[in-house]
């Protein structure tokens, strides 16, 4: 045992509890910036959202039975209707006639703000797993090379599937798979493969089947990935992005996303690409994630005015969090500026039209 | 105090490549504290006020779903969530039960520096981990919607990083802050209290997190989930033989904190979410 330090020793040694100074934010702050966001309708998981029948079930909520006089909450009844589709109207209609017994409530399930449009009443919490829309492009890598189909990490709850069907072979589009196509399927895509494809269905289970059948889709070559929060991709027409800087950007909606040398126009197999191509790459990397490390939403215009504010800047000064701050701060300034001239028909703010969110992205990302 | 043996003996041949302990190495806490730290010796009124409040954090986990840390008094508690992701393919698990609902996993671990009375606590879990692990699957698991998951399993990691009290409490409440804030279903927020008397005592006290219980007296902890008045989880650590009405007593003066507990990460939630929400309007 040695013996007690004395106080020099001591001196020497002092542990000094080193925090986050109060004048250096980390991250955007959006309150700074004129942004309120509004206290109401945030809600708990079980707090009461309302008793009043009118309103269908959505995500986040579940009905429970409220036993009438004891004001206790139980399940007994509520647990049929919970098999059914919360989006579904039809059932609903039929399950109300069967439990007038006893009124039940709404309550919520998750942490998040309340939406209500028309009859549907559902809470959209701030994070959660992609699940996956029809139609949705998204960017995802081979994992497994099963028997006439590759399972695809998607970021979502399973993984997805494609099938050998859904993929565009070369040569005539619509032959019928033969053997050799199934053997040499690795020949296509192997495991570690990034692919950019499009939802085809969503199971039952909440898997998805992607596929690839059209040009633009099909395996990411050189280039890299970053992985966003999905919420955070805004729904466009094209999600494929060629920037004037020679970069491609491919931004899945399940928040992966792709940043890549735009590959010459010949199918021949591409040359590696020169050292001030992977830099642009390199930056193009870093713009998209200081916007996401700042919650700033992530679309063509506001990662091109991102790489407009960083184009000088060097590209390793971009992964310095006062840096990221800096050129968030600028974007996000700028987004909010082009929204307030221009007349927006739903009045959503910095790029996002919470109409939008709701009826599309939102309610399938977050399940 | 720290043991007379090297730890290195007691640990299974597996962990070499750690470095287990240091024979002759100071308990940090001898150390008198320097600098603008506050003392942790809990005298006066005030001080016990604060050591009872609750404070809450999340998102403090990179790379996570969700993340929760929560302190109360000395007690420091860190969850993290990961998933829903792919279940693990067992050959021993029955295939329909494994694709209905979700499967809740936890794993709890006490930091080697986190217990104020054991000394340094091995890498390896432990009974005492072990059980409370199993505690907090069994709590938590009926109060998250995992039906709405198949196929799909979530892991919750829990990590103490200091035991001064009431920390399976702690760790209840930590872990529903962070399963929130994954974004999962939830029925509500389970909130939990400890309750504890020494042997031979008659009246059960509020477990504290400022160090002042030590070994050797019984304990009940308490889940509980107000919206709905209903009981998630209880474990009795009997001491001596205890009746059931003593069980019940105990269980009844828990319901008070657990609902301000309640209320108290309510409030933090309500506070914090709003900044979250990128769908908003601006008001």
């Amino acid at each position: 045992m040695q013996s007690a330090p004395d106080d020099e020793e001591l001196d020497s040694l002092s542990i000094r509890l080193v925090g986050l100074d109060e004048n250096y934010p980390v991250r955007l702050n959006w309150n700074d910036l004129g942004v309120q966001f509004s206290k109401q309708s945030i809600v708990v998981p079980g707090d009461r959202l309302t008793r009043s029948r009118e309103f269908i079930p959505g995500h986040g909520t579940l009905r429970r039975t409220v036993e009438a006089g004891s004001g206790n909450a139980s399940f007994a009844a509520g647990r049929r209707q919970k098999q059914n589709d919360d989006n579904a109207e039809d059932n609903d209609e039929d399950d109300e006639d069967e439990d007038e017994e006893g009124a039940w409530e709404l309550a919520a399930s998750v942490a998040g703000r309340q939406h209500v449009v028309n009859k549907l009443l559902c809470v959209l919490p701030g994070r959660s797993r992609y699940a996956g829309e029809i139609g949705d492009v998204v960017v995802g890598r081979v994992q497994e090379v099963a028997s006439r189909r590759w399972r695809i990490d998607a970021n979502a709850r399973l993984q997805a599937t494609l099938h050998l069907s859904g993929v565009l072979l070369p040569g005539e589009d619509l032959r019928r798979k033969s053997e050799e196509d199934e053997r040499a399927m690795r020949a296509v895509l192997a495991e570690g493969d990034l692919v950019s494809a499009e939802v085809q269905s969503v199971q039952a289970d909440g898997s998805l089947v992607l596929h690839t059948r059209n040009a633009r889709y099909g395996r990411l070559g050189q280039g890299t990935l970053v992985r966003v929060p999905p919420a955070l991709i805004k729904r466009s027409k094209t999600h494929f992005h060629s920037l004037p800087c020679g970069v491609t950007l491919v931004l899945g909606m399940n928040g992966y996303c792709w940043c890549g040398p735009t590959p010459g126009q010949s199918d021949v197999r591409e040359p590696l690409a020169s050292p001030a191509d992977r830099s642009e790459v390199a930056r193009v990397r870093a713009c998209v994630r200081l916007l996401a490390v700042n919650h700033v939403p992530l679309y063509d215009t506001s990662v091109m005015q991102a790489y407009e504010v960083a184009r000088e800047s060097p590209v390793a000064l971009l992964s310095r969090p006062d840096e990221q701050l800096r050129v968030a701060r600028l974007v996000a300034e700028q987004l909010l500026t082009a929204e307030v001239g221009e007349a927006q028909p739903g009045g959503g703010g910095f790029g996002l039209h919470s109409g939008d969110l709701i009826s599309g992205g939102a309610l399938s990302a977050v399940h | 105090r720290n043991s007379q043996l090297p730890i290195s003996d007691h640990v299974m041949p597996l962990d070499r490549y750690r470095n287990t302990a240091l024979v002759d190495g100071i308990d940090v806490r001898a150390l008198p504290l320097a600098g603008d730290c506050p003392a942790p010796a809990s005298e006066g009124k005030q001080q016990q006020q604060q050591q009872q409040q609750h404070w809450f954090q999340r998102r403090l986990v990179q790379d996570t779903v969700g993340s929760g840390y929560v302190e109360f008094g000395d007690t420091k508690v860190l969850c993290s969530v990961h998933g829903p992701m792919e279940p693990k393919r067992s050959v021993l698990t029955d295939a329909g039960a494994e694709q209905s609902r979700a499967q809740l996993q936890v794993y709890y671990k006490l930091a080697p520096f986190a217990s104020h009375q054991a000394g340094r606590v091995s890498y390896l879990p432990d009974e005492t981990e072990r059980r409370a692990a199993s505690f907090l699957q069994d709590t938590l698991a009926p109060s998250l919607r995992l039906d709405r998951l198949p196929k799909s399993r979530i892991e919750l990691h829990c990590l103490v990083l200091e035991d001064a009290g009431c920390c399976l409490a702690t760790a209840v409440n930590c872990a529903c802050l962070a399963l929130v804030d994954a974004g999962l279903e939830m029925y509500d927020l389970v909130t939990a209290a400890t309750v504890c008397r020494p042997v031979g005592a008659t009246d059960w006290q509020l477990e504290v997190g400022d160090g002042s219980n030590s070994g050797g007296s019984s304990s009940v902890t308490l889940a509980y989930m107000r919206s709905l008045r209903q009981v998630a989880g209880m474990l009795v650590e009997a001491a001596e033989p205890l009746q059931p009405r003593e069980v019940s007593a105990a269980c009844r003066i828990c319901e008070d904190p657990c609902k301000m507990t309640h209320s108290s990460l309510r409030q933090f939630l309500l506070d914090c979410l709003p900044a979250d929400d990128r769908t908003a309007k601006i008001a």
